[in-house]
């Protein structure tokens, strides 16, 4: 089944820029899918219109085939959860337990509605943030409560915007770690914006790359990767072992790590 | 000092308060209501005491309580140095219009007192409790409006402060240009709190939320609270008693 279908969209800001023009995209359920382009393309904009914080100005979102206008949002963003860049953005509540379990406890009974924060919380490893507050935690520990808030709400489809920007590598691996975990157990809909090149292969099955407000490509991951001229039109390095296979005049590009070691080992062998 | 770290030190900063209000302790543990009842009725016998050595009474009072609910004294008395300076400023002007020194003083003491006993209630209460107690006067979207206000106030100053240090750091501009400067900075604050503001309810709305911020731990009324109410106000009424009949 679709879970999103972005159809023609346009969007124009009250200033007159031209965010979105024309953009179309498809994602199946179940999918993970990557939103690449340079700063200004229009991704965050994007974003904003799977759950109906904006709406298009022509043409159409659909999720689950259902047209995203002003009468379904409540459906809307009880399906599609959004992690903003900012996650000051959506931590509103005194402490990091009164925060995640706040969705809960809107929809669900006081006691279930609890132990679903708590299992959003151990899914995350943030039991120990429990009383913090959220205006004396770090950037990465700031965004793994925002996605864990989130996730309390059991979203078929989960939306983020730039989920690695601004982290060390530690909390990045995090990230990461607990993204691939929640879609290998749920069979969430991934979606996320990055520049972040090194994570597309570890958690998308799909790039999209957009270039002033359109879609310029949507597809395979490898290809994509292993695109220069798509990338330096997205303003996006290569992967480091691609560069490195390109360096070394090689055929085959590895993506990840894995591959790269997979490849050379059968190289040093052959020698 | 500069403006900015005079207020981080001297003032109550709602991430501190978020941060003491939501630890433990045996004080923590009452009814905001019973707190609410102690500190209101501390701050009126303070107000209404005349003798000396009743009023002495009372900041030790504050202070125990203060050190049962394991309250940063160092930084209680930071902030009170406000309402001290405020009171400062008012007596000194009293004894030059014929009041005695010693009450004078006693005001001062009484104004610093009541300003305790306040921190009392805010740093062992948690917003969502006070907003809570708050909406049985209040329309529960407005008790809301205080747990939201709270939390990105002081957001909003981070903010603030850091425009000003970037304006600062290319150069001191002459007066007038930075009086535009800060009317700029004004106008595109409002415009970000407005922005975020939008975005804080999508991320509200987008989780359910329909006019009520729910509670975590509901605050159960039980007998320990009833002693509590009862043993603050006997302790009012004696205090007053002693203060009208024995002294
Ligand atoms: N609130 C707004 N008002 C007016 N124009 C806006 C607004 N937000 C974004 N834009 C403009 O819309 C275009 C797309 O912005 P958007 O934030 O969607 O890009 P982005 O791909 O997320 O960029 P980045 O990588 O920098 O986050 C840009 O030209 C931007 O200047
Ligand atoms: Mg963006």
């Amino acid at each position: 089944m679709r879970a999103v279908e972005v159809d023609c969209v346009e969007h124009v800001y009250p200033d007159g820029t031209r965010a979105l023009c024309g953009a179309r995209l498809e994602v199946e359920e179940g999918e993970s899918v990557a939103i690449l382009g340079p700063n200004g393309s229009g991704k965050t904009t994007l974003i904003l219109h799977l759950n109906g914080t904006l709406l298009p100005h022509e043409g159409e979102v659909r999720i689950f085939g259902e047209s995203v206008s002003k009468k379904n949002l409540d459906w809307v963003r009880k399906t599609v959860g959004v992690v903003f860049q900012n996650s000051d953005d959506q931590l509103f509540m005194p402490t990091v337990f009164e925060d995640v379990a706040f969705g809960p406890l809107n929809v669900k009974p006081r006691k279930e509605a609890l132990r679903e924060a708590e299992s959003a919380m151990e899914e995350l490893g943030i039991m120990e943030l429990r009383d913090r507050v959220p205006h004396f935690l770090s950037g990465g520990q700031k965004r793994l409560v925002a996605i864990a808030g989130v996730i309390a709400m059991k979203p078929k489809i989960l939306v983020l915007d730039e989920p690695t920007i601004g982290l060390d590598s530690e909390a990045r691996d995090k990230i990461i770690w607990v993204l691939s975990q929640l879609k290998k157990r749920y069979k969430l809909t991934l979606i996320f914006s990055t520049f972040d090149v090194e994570i597309v292969p570890l958690l998308a099955d799909k790039v999209v790359v957009l270039k002033n407000g359109s879609v310029i490509y949507q597809g395979d991951v490898r290809r994509a990767l292993t695109d220069t001229k798509l990338l330096r039109e997205a303003r996006l390095d290569q992967p480091p072992y691609v560069k490195l296979a390109e360096e070394l005049g090689l055929n085959e590009k590895p993506l990840t790590l894995k591959e790269a070691s997979a490849l050379f080992s059968k190289i040093i062998k052959k020698e | 000092m500069s403006l900015a770290s005079f207020i981080e030190r001297y003032l109550p900063s709602t991430p501190m308060v978020e941060y003491f209000s939501t630890r433990r302790s045996f004080y923590h543990a009452f009814h905001s209501a019973s707190k609410l009842v102690f500190s209101l009725s501390m701050i009126l016998v303070t107000v209404y005491l005349k003798s000396a050595l009743l009023i002495a009474l009372m900041p030790l009072t504050a202070l125990l309580v203060m050190l049962s609910a394991r309250l940063p004294l160092r930084t209680v008395m930071s902030w009170s140095l406000t309402p001290f300076l405020f009171a400062v400023a008012l007596c000194v002007l009293l004894p030059l219009i014929g009041y005695p020194l010693l009450d004078a003083f006693l005001i001062l003491v009484k104004a610093v007192v009541a300003a305790w006993f306040m921190f009392l209630l805010v740093l062992t209460t948690p917003m969502t409790h006070l907003a809570r107690l708050a909406s049985k006067f209040l329309p529960s979207w407005l008790a809301d409006t205080f747990v939201l206000a709270s939390r990105y106030f002081f957001l909003i100053f981070d903010e603030a402060q850091r425009m000003v240090k970037a304006m600062n750091s290319r150069g001191n501009p002459p007066l007038k240009r930075k009086v535009t400067l800060v009317a700029n900075v004004m106008a595109s604050l409002f415009l970000k709190g407005y922005e975020r503001a939008e975005r804080v309810y999508v991320a509200m709305t987008s989780r359910g939320y329909r006019g009520k911020i729910p509670l975590t731990s509901p605050e159960r009324f039980r007998l320990r609270d009833a002693l509590f109410v009862a043993t603050s106000l006997a302790f009012s009424l004696v205090m007053v008693y002693v203060e009208v009949l024995v002294i």
